[in-house]
C-alpha cells in the first residue's frame, strides 16, 4: 500500500512517500481503509529528533476511515462498512492502573503514529475498542481533525477545568488545533470566550467558531489588562493555555479570585517564575492536562455524534504532500487542523 | 480591664500588659469574658509592622470564653452563659460577594486582633454570628487553639484538597498550628499521613498525638521526595499540604503521584521561586492556594468539633501578662501546635 513514513530524522523532506506492506488484522483488531489523518505538533518533534523502535514508522496520530475487516474474535458491535475514527492511545486493560479505572496512567499504553504505525497510509489496523462511529453526514477529513485535539481540549476544559455556563474563559493561541477545539467546547457549555492570536484573520476565524471577544497579542502590550477590561475589572474564571513560559505571568494576572488555569502545552518553553503568594492568597488553582481516559473519549464522541462538536479543518493535503503539510504546520499560518486525505 | 496591646512596631517587648477600657456591646453584638486566646503568625507580622499613630490595638486573633452580655437587637439563639469560641473574620453580609455566597471575598471583612481589638484581654465584644458553641467537656484553652489553624487547615484539606480516605498525604512542618490541624483533619477522614519536621521530638509527638504513619526529619533527609517515594512504593503521595513555600516547592512537586494535588497556605521561607511547567502539565498536577474562607465552612468544621472528631492542639500556655514571652517562643519555633494565652 501507499504510505508516508519516517526512516531517518530530518526536515519535512524526511517524510517519505512510498510502498509498504499492507497491515494484517491481529486478534481483537479492525482494519480501516483510511481516508483522513491529521497532523499534530508531536509529529514535528518526532520527525526532527527521530524516534526509538521500529523503522520505517508510518506517521499520523489521528485517523478516520471505513472498516474493511474485523478479526473473528473481536468483541465489538462495529461492522464492516462502519465509518469510524480512532482514539490515539491503545491501553493494556490489565495493568494496575487500567484495573483501577485509571487507564490514563496505563503503563503499557501505545500511541498510534508514534509507538505503532499511523494513519498516513491507505490502511491501518487497531484494536476494535479504539474505533468510534462518526455521524453519517461528517466527512472523513473533518472526523480526522477531532481525536487528539478534541480529547486534549475535552480533558482540559471539561475534566480538569470543569468549565461552567457562568464562566468567563481565556483561551490562548486560538489558531492551534487544541485551542480551537477548546473554544468550541467552552461555547457548547455556554461559557463566554475571550481568545488571543497573532493575526486578525485567525481572530475572525475564532469568532466564527464562537469566540465572544478577541485580542491580537501583537497589538496588545498587556493581555491581562485587556482581559480585566473585558470582564468588568474582575478577570476570567478559567485560562486555557498551550503556550507556556512566555504567557505564564500574564495568564496568572488574568485570573479572578479562585480562578483556574489548565496548561497543556509549553511551545514557548517550560521554565517559569512563580510568586507563591499569589497562588496562595488569591487563591489560584493551577492544573496540568495530563493523561486522558477512554471514558472521557467516549463522552467527547457522544457530543460529536449529537452534532454539538465539529472537526476544524484548516487545510487538507493529498497523501503525496505530507512534507508540504509539515511546512505549513511549522509556519503556524493555519487555523485548526491540517488533514492528509488518502 | 486588663489587656495586652501594642502601639508601635517592634520586638516582643512591644506587647504591653496594662489597663484598657471595657468594651461596649454594640447592636447585634455579644460580649465574652475571655479565658483563652491563641497566638498566630499573623500576630508576629502585625507586631513587627505595627500601626503607628493609630492608637493601641489589643492583640489576639482568637478568643474562647463565656458569653456575659448580648445586645437586645442580636438575632441569635445563643444565651448568656454559653461557652463559645470566635471565628476570626467578620463579614459585612451586605456586599455583592456576601450576597452571592462568596463571603470569603467580602469587600469589607475585618479580622479580630488586627482590624479590631482582639482576645488578649478579659473581655471582647463581637457580632453574634462569629460565636460558635463548644463542647461542655472542652477547656477554653483547647477551644482557643482551634479557630484560625483549624479553619485554614479545613480550607486546605477539605474545601480545596478534598482529602479522601484512600489518599496518602504529606504535611510539611508538622509542628505548625495549621499543619498540626491539617494532620488531624486528614486522619479524621481516614487518610494515611506522612509529615516532615526539623526535630525528632516533634515527629514523635505527631505520631503519638495525631497518628501519622511516618515522620521525616528534614535536617537529616536532604531529599524528602526520595524518602516519600520509598514510603509509597515509588508512587508518590496524592496530596501535599504546605506552609513553607519556596524552600520546599520543587521537591514537593516531585513527591506527588500523577494527578496529585498540592495546597499551599503559607510561604514562611519565601514566595519567589521557579518551576517546570512540563511537570505541571504532563504528570499532571493540581496546584492550589488556600485563599479566603467562608462562614459556611467554619460551621462545618465546628460540627466536627462538637461531634468530638476535632480538638485543639495546645503546645504551651501563658498567663495574660506573659504575651511577650509567648511571642518569643513562637519565633523560636520550638513548640508543637498552638500557644495559648489564658486570661
Amino acid at each position: 500500500m501507499k504510505a508516508v513514513y519516517l526512516q531517518e530524522p530530518g526536515g519535512p523532506e524526511a517524510m517519505v512517500y512510498g510502498d509498504l506492506p499492507d497491515p494484517e488484522v491481529a486478534p481483537g483488531e479492525v482494519m480501516l481503509r483510511v481516508h483522513g489523518s491529521a497532523l499534530n505538533r508531536a509529529d514535528m518533534g518526532m520527525r526532527s529528533r527521530g524516534r526509538s523502535g521500529q523503522s520505517p514508522r508510518i506517521m499520523g496520530m489521528d485517523v478516520a476511515g471505513e472498516i474493511v475487516s474485523i478479526s473473528p474474535g473481536a468483541n465489538t458491535a462495529l461492522q464492516v462498512g462502519d465509518r469510524v475514527l480512532l482514539e490515539n492511545r491503545t491501553k493494556c486493560h490489565v495493568c494496575e492502573y487500567c484495573v483501577d479505572g485509571n487507564d490514563q496512567y496505563c503503563i503499557a499504553q501505545k500511541r498510534i503514529g508514534v509507538d505503532l504505525d499511523g494513519g498516513h497510509a491507505e490502511y491501518i489496523t487497531a484494536p476494535a475498542i479504539n474505533a468510534f462511529q462518526i455521524p453519517d453526514s461528517m466527512s472523513y477529513a473533518e472526523a480526522a481533525a477531532i481525536p487528539l485535539a478534541g480529547h486534549t481540549a475535552w480533558q482540559c476544559m471539561v475534566v480538569q477545568g470543569q468549565v461552567k455556563p457562568w464562566d468567563d474563559v481565556l483561551i490562548q493561541a486560538a489558531g492551534s488545533g487544541v485551542a480551537s477545539m477548546a473554544i468550541q467546547i467552552a461555547k457548547m457549555v455556554g461559557a463566554r470566550v475571550i481568545t488571543t492570536a497573532g493575526s486578525d484573520w485567525k481572530l475572525e476565524e475564532a469568532r466564527k467558531w464562537g469566540a465572544d471577544e478577541v485580542i491580537n497579542y501583537r497589538e496588545t502590550d498587556n493581555i491581562s489588562e485587556r482581559v480585566k477590561e473585558l470582564t468588568g475589572g474582575e478577570g476570567v474564571d478559567l485560562v486555557f493555555d498551550v503556550v507556556g513560559a512566555d504567557v505564564w505571568e500574564q495568564n496568572l494576572l488574568s485570573l479572578k479570585s479562585g480562578g483556574r488555569l489548565v496548561i497543556t502545552g509549553v511551545t514557548s518553553g517550560a521554565r517559569a517564575d512563580i510568586n507563591l503568594s499569589i497562588l496562595q492568597g488569591r487563591p489560584l488553582h493551577l492544573m496540568g492536562s495530563g493523561g486522558r481516559t477512554r471514558r472521557s473519549f467516549g463522552d467527547l464522541m457522544k457530543c460529536v455524534n449529537n452534532g454539538e462538536l465539529k472537526g476544524i479543518v484548516g487545510q487538507s493535503f493529498p497523501l503525496t504532500d505530507v512534507p508540504e503539510a509539515h511546512r505549513v504546520m511549522e509556519s503556524r499560518e493555519f487555523f485548526g487542523k491540517l488533514v492528509i486525505e488518502s | 480591664m486588663k489587656a495586652v496591646y501594642s502601639e508601635e512596631p517592634g520586638g516582643p517587648e512591644m506587647m504591653i500588659y496594662g489597663d484598657r477600657p471595657d468594651p461596649e456591646v454594640g447592636p447585634g453584638e455579644l460580649m465574652l469574658r475571655v479565658y483563652g486566646s491563641a497566638l498566630n503568625r499573623g500576630d508576629i507580622e502585625r507586631r513587627n509592622q505595627g500601626r503607628s499613630g493609630r492608637g493601641p490595638r489589643i492583640g489576639g486573633m482568637e478568643a474562647a470564653g463565656e458569653i456575659v452580655a448580648i445586645s437586645p437587637e442580636a438575632d441569635t439563639a445563643l444565651e448568656v452563659g454559653d461557652r463559645v469560641l470566635l471565628e476570626n473574620r467578620i463579614k459585612c453580609w451586605g456586599c455583592e460577594n456576601c450576597k452571592n455566597g462568596r463571603d470569603q471575598n467580602c469587600t469589607s471583612q475585618k479580622r479580630i486582633g488586627i482590624d479590631l481589638d482582639g482576645g488578649h484581654a478579659e473581655y471582647i465584644a463581637v457580632p453574634a454570628d462569629c460565636a460558635f458553641k463548644i463542647p461542655d467537656s472542652m477547656s477554653f484553652t483547647e477551644a482557643a487553639a482551634i479557630s484560625q489553624g483549624g479553619h485554614t487547615a479545613w480550607q486546605c484539606m477539605i474545601v480545596q484538597g478534598q482529602v479522601k480516605p484512600w489518599d496518602d498525604v504529606l504535611v510539611h512542618a508538622a509542628g505548625s498550628g495549621v499543619a498540626s490541624m491539617g494532620i488531624q483533619i486528614a486522619r479524621m477522614v481516614g487518610a494515611r499521613v506522612f509529615v516532615t519536621a526539623g526535630s525528632d521530638w516533634k515527629l514523635e509527638r505527631a505520631k503519638e498525638l495525631l497518628g501519622v504513619a511516618e515522620g521525616i526529619n528534614y535536617h537529616e533527609t536532604p531529599k524528602v521526595s526520595e524518602r516519600i517515594m520509598e514510603l509509597t512504593d515509588g508512587k508518590g503521595v496524592d496530596m501535599v499540604f504546605d506552609v513553607v513555600g519556596a524552600d520546599v516547592w520543587e521537591d514537593s512537586l516531585l513527591c506527588l503521584k500523577p494527578g496529585g494535588r498540592m495546597v499551599i497556605t503559607g510561604t514562611t521561607s519565601g514566595s519567589r521561586t521557579s518551576m517546570n511547567l512540563s511537570v505541571l502539565q504532563g504528570r499532571p498536577l493540581h496546584l492550589m492556594g488556600s485563599g479566603g474562607r467562608t462562614h459556611h465552612s467554619f460551621a462545618d468544621m465546628m460540627k466536627c468539633v462538637n461531634n468530638g472528631e476535632l480538638g485543639g492542639i495546645v503546645g504551651q500556655t501563658f498567663p495574660l501578662e506573659n504575651v511577650s514571652e509567648a511571642h518569643r517562643v513562637m519565633e523560636s519555633r520550638e513548640f508543637f501546635g498552638k500557644l495559648v494565652i489564658e486570661s
